[in-house]
């Protein structure tokens, strides 16, 4: 099975973000960035198909901040191949450039599943996926949290997380993009010598110029930090006092019922 | 050898599936493949115990533990998820914490004293004091920080600090097998420490300045070092009239492992806490190079739920009551680490009221009356 991966960098959000003076978006300049989480979880999940299934992984991904060192330490999970693609602008792509862009890449690629986060902090509604998906005119299922092979008819297995803590188990038939929550087993850890020896041998291929959109169907009106919050109510008494206090609290803000 | 002196020292041999001599015996039989697969790998604290008490002087702590660890990580072995959290976090912000970078001065601000940030204004200084992580981001340390920074201002010493671009030492990386961030961490602070002129390194964290001073040259990276209790012992006579504040308590020393039972140095503290007047020195029954660690070195400090889980107790938990039978008010450290594990310690102990735990530092401002639980 042949596996491609999506990876997208997000601001980090060790960094305070900065908004510009317009308050019209981040300021991109000052933005330190991080791999998606849960796209780090679609690598995983992968490799993990690869492990047990054979084939091959693939990572894709828009070429700017530090994606070099994400791409390396890919590599060193076990990833086999590493493509990017050119992107001159400090803001990362939107979901529809990321899925028109990768509608475009994929054919080219004779891949059976795309794997993608099924949610960037960067995008709206986690769109990228099912936008890819379309493009594609392929099967998608999102909010994964493991794939396996053995459905009926020759399609795989995807199970997918609904609210009220049910797991579907759904049948998928490939090709197909599958926006992954979390894999079926935490991102590996790879020692750092592993990445510094993938630094000195992977090779990185490029991809065509990117889909840029000029004028974004979503447009947004106006960025800013939430304003701060500094009440705390310390709680005194005896223990039995406390405790019912806490319950109080809690029952006045729906938490209990 | 296999006298098996290693183990029966060690205060989680009891624990530990493969113990130091087991171990040892795996290798010989060419079998750590089963070491590397069970939870004793992760469970050695770095106490220097058995190093010690070797009488062939097999370095366990600093060669075969790391050694064995390196393997395991190299077959794809996973550490705890909380030690993976510190290696990442180390990677990628080089502090423990996954803290910004940026924020590394956060513990200085309003702080009265001139702070010298050498990556603002490069000049000579006659030390570069590393702040450590602890001390630069966490609250209880932050204290710490605040005061050695007005005892070295008091005693007229030019100091400076890297601010922003200081990162960790490595240290626990290195025991836990993590060479490859070790080497990483050497790589970038040598090239960041030979841009500034000074005389001498002093650090807060015994276990940085044991990788600066036994490992760092190994990679070419030679810097006279010196943890801050020998610095300030040797400066007592300059200390000692400052010293004016009564501290009337009895305090016991916690001997840390790095600068106590690894390098036998023993005294300093001991002066310091000495030369304070009202302070009445007792000490716990296992002291000095017999001292119990605290469990927090080598790594332990992001394991306490995983060794607590395989070995059924907190180091710091029994050591408190070590402190706690001697009848002392005080518990003194001098390792960033041990002053959040035994405030800990104490409130799973219920002794708030009768156990107190304080750097030295923090007692030696208090009694120069600098310090800020000493009314300054
Ligand atoms: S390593 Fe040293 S202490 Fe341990 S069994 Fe061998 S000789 Fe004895
Ligand atoms: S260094 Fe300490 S914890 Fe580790 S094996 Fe030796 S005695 Fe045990």
């Amino acid at each position: 099975m042949n596996i491609l991966a999506v990876v997208r960098l997000v601001p980090d959000l060790v960094e305070p973000l900065v908004v510009t003076a317009e308050e019209d978006n981040l300021n991109w300049d000052q933005t330190a960035f991080t791999l998606n989480e849960s796209d780090d979880h679609a690598v995983e999940e992968a490799i993990l198909l690869k492990e047990k299934y054979g084939g091959h992984v693939s990572v894709v991904a828009f070429d700017f901040g530090d994606i070099d060192q994400v791409l390396y330490m890919l590599a060193a999970k076990g990833v086999d191949r590493v493509i990017k693609i050119s992107w001159s602008h400090d803001e990362p792509p939107n979901s529809l450039e990321v899925a028109r862009t990768l509608s475009r890449l994929v054919p080219k690629l004779n891949v059976d599943l795309v794997v993608i986060g099924c949610q960037s902090h960067t995008e709206f509604l986690g769109m990228a996926g099912p936008q890819l998906a379309v493009a594609l005119n392929w099967p998608y299922v999102g909010v994964v949290r493991g794939v396996q092979e053995g459905g009926t008819a020759g399609r795989w297995t995807a199970f997918k997380e609904y609210p009220g803590a049910v797991l579907a188990q759904m049948e998928v038939s490939l090709p197909a993009v599958l926006g992954i929550l979390t894999a079926s087993q935490p991102p590996r850890y790879v020692p750092v010598s592993r990445i510094r020896a993938a630094a000195q041998s992977v090779r990185f291929e490029t991809a065509d110029t990117p889909a840029e959109i000029e004028e974004p169907p979503v447009k947004i009106q106006r960025v800013y930090l939430p304003p701060a919050v500094t009440h705390a109510e310390m709680l005194t008494g005896s223990e039995a006092e406390v405790a019912q206090r806490l319950v109080d609290i809690l029952l006045a803000r729906g938490v209990l019922k | 050898m296999q006298c098996g002196l290693c183990t029966s020292s060690c205060p989680l041999g009891d624990a530990m599936e493969y113990p130091p001599r087991r171990i040892i015996a795996e290798a010989w039989n060419n079998s750590l493949e089963r070491v590397i697969h069970s939870p004793s790998v992760w469970m050695c604290v770095g106490c220097y115990t058995c190093s010690l008490r070797c009488p062939r002087e097999i370095d366990l702590t600093d060669t075969v533990w790391p050694a064995v660890r390196d393997y395991a990580l190299q077959e794809g072995i996973q550490p705890p998820p909380e030690l993976r959290t510190a290696f990442q976090n180390l990677y990628l912000y080089g502090n423990v914490f996954g803290y910004s970078p940026r924020k590394r001065l956060d513990w200085a601000r309003n702080l009265e004293v001139t702070v010298r940030d050498l990556s603002k204004s490069p000049e000579p200084v006659e030390v570069l004091w590393l702040v450590g992580c602890y001390p630069s981001y966490h609250p209880r340390n932050q204290v710490v920080a605040r005061d050695m920074a007005r005892i070295l201002t008091a005693l007229g010493v030019r100091w400076g600090i890297l601010g922003k671009e200081e990162r960790a030492l490595g240290d626990c990386d290195r025991l836990f097998g993590e060479e490859g961030l070790f080497e990483m961490l050497v790589e970038n602070n040598r090239r960041l420490f030979e841009r500034f002129k000074f005389e001498k390194i002093v650090l807060l964290d015994p276990h940085a300045y044991r990788a600066l001073e036994k490992f760092y040259p190994r990679f070419g990276a030679s810097f006279p070092a010196e943890h801050y209790t020998t610095f300030l012992a040797s400066r007592l006579d300059q200390i000692r009239p400052w010293l004016k504040k009564p501290i009337n308590a009895r305090v016991t020393y916690h001997d840390n492992c790095c600068v106590g039972r690894r390098c036998l140095c023993f005294d300093p503290p001991r002066q310091l806490l000495q030369a304070i007047p009202g302070v009445e020195l007792v000490e716990m029954k296992r002291n000095r190079e017999h001292a119990l660690c605290c469990g927090g070195g080598g790594g332990g400090m992001w394991l306490d739920a995983f060794i607590t889980e395989h070995g059924g107790r907190r180091l710091s938990d029994v050591r408190i009551q070590h402190a706690l039978e001697t009848g002392a008010d005080i518990l003194a450290v001098s390792c960033p680490f041990e002053l959040s594990r035994f405030e800990d310690a104490v409130k799973v102990a219920r002794a708030e009221d009768r156990l107190k735990v304080r750097d030295i530092i923090e007692l030696l401002a208090d009694s120069m009356g600098l310090g800020e639980g000493g009314g300054r």
